[in-house]
């Protein structure tokens, strides 16, 4: 009987085989490359490869007319038995830590054993030669060798090992390890069963041997349950399973073409494609798995990062409402400081030397300016938060500019400033949220004086010359503003350095001042020839028509 | 010419604002009484009769919000003239409804910030007085 013809006989026996060896060697390898670093997946990897080879051999062993084929397919065998033995009882040693620390005795006398005794069995001193075949070409009779008993004594050896460390993990684990020992418990009971009744009932008692050649269909139940027990966590991904069962398909496909197919050449391209197949799945699927761990990792980070910005933003809220109360109790002693202040300065408690009302009108001054500075962090921080909320309605802006103005009056007089306001708009109204603009404006009044020695500050209202926009100037005779200086004038925390040291403020009240005319579609600038010269603020809001 | 000597009313659980208004609003010619509460406020305006009624909005027992809602259900102070003090700023929520039409149409003028100078709130008592109630 030639291979052709094997193939032709066997093939429905050698396809079984074939899908079950390659589902071993495929969920062997898919666990070793999910952590190639493990010793528990190594293992498993070495077992599948061994008992793939195992099983293999074991079939062929049978299929072989020839002595000298025969003798070595059983040497191998009995070879890779041993290994597969060890492989066995090495995975149940080591489940499921990645990484072991081998003791001296398992480095330096267990494993040059096993070594030992595998090498020995490729020898005469196990397998001498086969002494007869039975009518169907199948070998029946070896003659043994002396090295045979050391053979079944070590692969009894690892096998009850195997038994104690497996009985051993199922009982004295607990948890997740418990649940993967029970899973790989029941892949082994599952296979043992398979392999009691097809390789030791069926040819003792009922005298067919036909299943015996398909130890590896028997095995494949232990093999599928370890790797998903070690891979559990890592299957339940779908894009990965539907990787690996497309490629799982794809093999057994073109396997199976190599098993149908006929004439040496048609089998050696089927095999070809076949091999291609399994190295390009192989590449698929680690390509899959890495992007898929790509992702979780992003999803993690993800997840980690949504949960900081919730923490962030309790933070920041709790921040704000601090900062909210803490504004708002500071503001009612300041009110106090500075109306004490002010009963002394004018006179209300009686009169008082110079020295004293001079003094009294700073102390209002320093209340005033912590109080503007409170405000100013309040518009900020409602300006930051998004929260600065606009009730605009139409208003008569030349009413609106005048009475702000007058309020100022008697801060210019006193200053010994001229203080004027002009309109040229009559009834011209403008959408502006009263509160808010009034503090634009109060704003502006408020720093001309501030920034005057001697002169005037002249408060004007206009309308530009594209007829849309009402325009408030603040002009006056003061400070002016340094060139270098004028583009910044508006940022948060800018204010000119030299005026620093005379005057204090914020530096917020600008930055306030713009975000709010720009929140009613306007404009705000300054005009300034420099240090000395003066400055004029505009304000720009959209005229309604 | 020497204008009405006005009765104003102040309610106001802060001793030291309440002694500063007192002394600022009796020396500019008016006829300051003052209460701590909400509560008091109500009993005493109704003694009283006040030309103008300044309320805190955060008091014990009663807020000055409550107050002036219960106030108003007797329809003698149908007309009553009514300002709200706060420590609070312009940009404040707590304040924002003082501008509502229905603010105004309830007799509610104004409020007072008690950060502001003492002459502008002398001014913005005065100009209140002066409008006639109900306009």
């Amino acid at each position: 009987m030639n291979i052709l013809e094997l193939f032709r006989f066997q093939n429905i026996d050698l396809l079984t085989v074939g899908v079950a060896l390659a589902a071993s060697l495929f969920l062997g390898g898919i666990t070793y490359f999910n952590d190639r670093r493990s010793i528990t997946h190594q293992t498993f990897f070495l077992f599948s490869i061994f008992s793939a080879c195992w099983s293999t051999l074991n079939y062929l062993t049978y299929q072989f007319p020839s002595d000298f084929v025969v003798i070595w397919v059983l040497r191998l065998s009995v070879f890779f038995a041993v290994l597969h033995s060890f492989a066995l009882f090495q995975l149940f040693y080591v489940f499921p830590k990645p990484s072991v620390q081998f003791s001296k005795l398992y480095r330096f006398g267990l494993v040059p054993l096993v070594l030992f005794t595998a090498i020995l069995n490729l020898t005469p001193f196990v397998f001498r030669r086969v002494l007869e075949f039975d009518s169907e070409g199948k070998v029946s009779k070896v003659l043994n060798g002396p090295g045979l008993p050391l053979f079944a004594v070590v692969t009894a050896g690892l096998t009850l090992l195997t038994i104690i460390f497996l009985l051993r993990k199922l009982f004295r684990s607990s948890g997740e390890t418990r649940r993967q020992v029970r899973v790989m418990f029941f892949g082994v009971i599952l296979s043992f069963v398979l392999i009691l009744l097809f390789n030791l009932v069926l040819p003792a008692f009922y005298n067919d041997a036909r299943f015996i050649s398909l130890g590896a269909v028997f095995t494949f139940p232990f093999i599928a349950f370890t790797a998903y027990s070690i891979l559990k966590h890592h299957m339940l991904n779908v894009k990965i399973i539907a990787a690996e069962a497309l490629v799982f398909t794809l093999s057994i496909v073109t396997f199976a073409e190599v098993v149908v197919s006929k004439g040496v050449p048609g089998i050696l391209f089927r095999s070809g494609v076949f091999l291609l197949v399994l190295a390009f799945g192989a590449l698929l699927i680690r390509s899959v798995r890495r992007e898929v761990e790509q992702r979780e990792k992003l999803e993690v980070l993800t997840r980690e990062l949504s949960a900081a910005n919730e923490r962030l933003r309790e933070l920041d809220k709790v921040k704000s409402e601090f900062l909210s109360f803490a504004s708002h109790q500071v503001k009612s002693p300041m009110s106090v400081v500075k109306g004490y202040a002010t009963l002394i300065y004018d006179g209300t408690y009686g009169p008082v030397s110079e020295k004293i009302r001079g003094t009294a009108d700073k102390i209002r001054e320093s209340a005033d300016r912590m109080i503007a500075l409170v405000n100013n962090l309040l518009s900020l921080r409602r300006i930051e938060e998004g929260k600065m909320d606009y009730a605009p309605e139409p208003v008569v802006l030349q009413e609106l500019v005048s009475s702000i103005a007058d309020e100022f009056n008697m801060l210019a007089e006193e200053k010994g400033l001229q203080f004027s306001f002009s309109s040229s708009v009559g009834e011209a109204r403008a959408s502006v949220d009263t509160q808010k603009f009034r503090q634009v404006i109060q704003n502006l009044i408020d720093n001309s004086i501030k920034y005057t020695e001697r002169g005037w500050v002249k408060v004007s209202l206009d309308v530009d010359k594209s007829k849309k926009f009402l325009v408030v100037s603040v002009a006056d005779s003061g400070r002016g503003i340094p060139k270098e200086l004028l583009p910044k004038l508006f940022q948060q925390f800018s204010r000119d350095s030299s005026v620093a040291k005379m005057i204090q403020g914020t530096g917020l009240g600008l930055y306030i001042v713009r975000q709010i005319v720009e929140a009613h579609q306007g404009r705000v600038w300054v005009e300034s020839l420099g240090e000395g010269q003066g400055s004029i603020f505009y304000v720009a809001v959209p005229m309604l028509v | 010419m020497e204008r009405k000597k006005f009765v104003i009313l102040i309610a106001d659980d802060n001793q030291d604002f309440l002694d500063i208004l007192i002394a600022k609003l009796t020396r500019e010619k008016f006829d300051v009484h003052t209460v701590t509460d909400g509560r008091e406020a109500i009993e005493m305006a109704k003694e009283l009769r006040p030309d103008l009624l300044i309320l805190d909005l955060e008091m014990p027992v009663m807020g000055g919000m409550e107050a002036f809602f219960e106030l108003r259900k007797d329809s003698r102070f149908s007309k009553l003239k009514v300002v709200f003090i706060t420590t609070h700023g312009d940009d404040s929520e707590k304040t924002a409804w003082v501008d509502d039409k229905f603010a105004r149409e309830e007799g509610i003028r104004d409020f007072i910030r008690k950060t502001d100078d003492l002459d502008s709130i002398v001014k913005q008592i005065l100009r209140i007085l002066r409008v006639p109630a109900g306009a």
